[in-house]
């Protein structure tokens, strides 16, 4: 099987972007959500895999790390986002639910950026 | 361990019929403070195991006596081993002073080990402790844990709930001794302070309360769960007694479903609430009289509670609404062996220390 080649798409200067403020993106019939936060830039669709809601209009936050009993460690700022609808929370990095209560993974593309620009690879889809 | 016992009762009530009986089990200045009439007089209210009957007709209850016991219920209903779960230890939750709790709660065991333990081979101690008190609880434990019959270690339910970080010296000790804690409402749940509260505040009715004392063990199993006690204590088990088993499968569904949704407020959760359910909690089966009958019904009850891991037989004898063994048989067949020994053999202390 070949891969299919991703696309890299420019979405802006990184000036562009607000704090934790996620910028939608129509890509080729996909609603993209790309935020810059504390801990870097990330793009994620902006679709929940739990019941399909605009993940993109969550806050972005971080989450409790593993920790003893009656000890809470709050860390990974800016690399979570929690769902509007049902407060599930997302890395945004990999997508994955962080407790693992909703098995399937929210979709994050790759983002980079160079020289100022911010470009995100997606695979093409030609309507 | 195996299958040398076919039948194991886990909760099995003796008495003291004169609770000047266990002033030769408590240092001298104790027996003067305890020894006033009002004491003894409250002390000595045991109408209850005596059935329906008045005094007048049963002198005795049969838990007053070891051999009266072994003949009526063991022999009669071939139990091989039974806990002996003294009600008067689960009644300390109701005394403010906890000195004076933990002092009768050793001379309770005092007691029944020297007139019960030694009347009949049969017979396993859950040595009561005071909940008030942990530093002398443990103390008690450590001591009880030496011999060999004591399989268990008995624990009031007291003001707090079960998850507190006040009883961790207390499973700390019991987990050490491999002892696990036995819990057994008494019926004051709501009635004075110390002892626990039923959801929704006291009712003015006996069934009321008999109906709802599986809040009890909820409420708690809860707050072990959450609170992290099973993270603290990896070794300890926990037995709720008098609650049956039928309302756990929805309830640990419950459980499940919130920590997936507030885990953020338990951290240390490393796995889900059913399996801390399944390897640390046991229920034990009275009273099995509302189970629907029929082995396909009363078969998914216990397979979707995974009664398999946690339930084991306990009679509540001689309570008037104890189970006999006969009970059983409400429950598929394939569960008998865990029912009758093979979940206690697991969770109580049967290993005798060299």
């Amino acid at each position: 099987m070949t891969p299919i080649a991703l696309e890299r798409r420019p979405v802006g200067r990184v000036e562009d972007f607000t704090l934790d403020q996620f910028r939608i993106f129509e890509l080729d019939g996909r609603s993209i959500g790309v935020v810059r936060t504390r801990a870097g830039f990330f793009a994620i669709k902006n679709t929940c895999p739990h019941e399909g809601a605009p993940l993109c209009r969550g806050d972005v936050r971080g989450t409790m790390l593993p920790s003893s009993p009656g000890n809470y460690r709050w860390g990974r700022e800016g690399q979570v986002v929690r769902c509007p609808w049902h407060g599930y929370d997302f890395y945004l990095e990999s997508g994955k639910c962080v407790y693992g209560e909703v098995r399937d993974r929210a979709i994050a593309y790759r983002i980079e950026v160079e020289q100022g620009d911010v470009f995100i690879y997606i695979k093409p889809r030609r309507s | 361990v195996g299958d040398q016992f076919g039948l194991i009762d886990c909760d099995v009530h003796p008495l003291v019929m004169n609770a000047a009986d266990t002033f030769p089990h408590m240092p001298v200045a104790w027996r003067k403070h305890f020894d006033f009439p009002e004491f003894l007089a409250a002390a000595a209210r045991v109408d209850r195991y005596r059935g329906m009957q008045p005094a007048s007709v049963v002198p005795e209850p049969v838990n007053a006596d070891p051999r009266t016991l072994a003949a009526v219920h063991l022999d009669s209903n071939r139990i091989d081993l039974a806990l002996l779960v003294p009600m008067q230890g689960a009644s300390l939750n109701a005394r403010v002073d906890g000195a004076a709790s933990a002092v009768l709660a050793s001379a309770l065991n005092g007691y029944f080990t020297e007139r019960w333990l030694e009347a009949d081979a049969r017979y396993r101690l859950a040595a009561c402790v005071a909940p008030q008190e942990p530093k002398r609880a443990v103390r008690e434990i450590r001591q009880r844990a030496k011999d060999p019959r004591v399989a268990a270690v008995l624990l009031p339910l007291w003001t707090l709930p079960m998850g507190s970080t006040h009883y961790d010296p207390i499973y700390a000790a019991a987990e050490e001794a491999g002892l696990p804690i036995v819990v057994h409402p008494t019926g004051v749940e709501g009635h004075y302070q110390g002892v626990q509260q039923l959801g929704g505040g006291t009712h003015r009715s006996v069934s009321s309360r008999q109906v709802l004392l599986h809040e009890l063990a909820e409420s708690n199993i809860s707050s072990l769960i959450f609170e992290g006690v099973f993270v603290r204590h990896p070794g300890l088990r926990v037995i709720f007694s008098e609650c049956s088993f039928a309302w756990s499968a929805a309830f640990i569904w419950r459980l499940d479903k919130e920590a997936r949704n507030f885990y953020f407020e338990m951290p240390w959760m490393k796995e889900l609430p059913t399996s801390y359910f399944r390897r640390h909690i046991r229920l034990t089966t009275q009273p099995l009289g509302s189970l629907p009958l029929g082995e396909s019904a009363a078969g998914e009850v216990a397979r979707l509670a995974h009664a398999e891991d946690t339930v084991m037989y306990g009679s509540h004898f001689p309570l008037y609404d104890h189970d006999l063994p006969d009970a059983l048989d409400r429950l598929p067949s394939a569960l008998h062996d865990s029912l009758r020994h093979g979940v206690a053999e697991s969770t109580l202390r049967m290993a005798v220390p060299a």
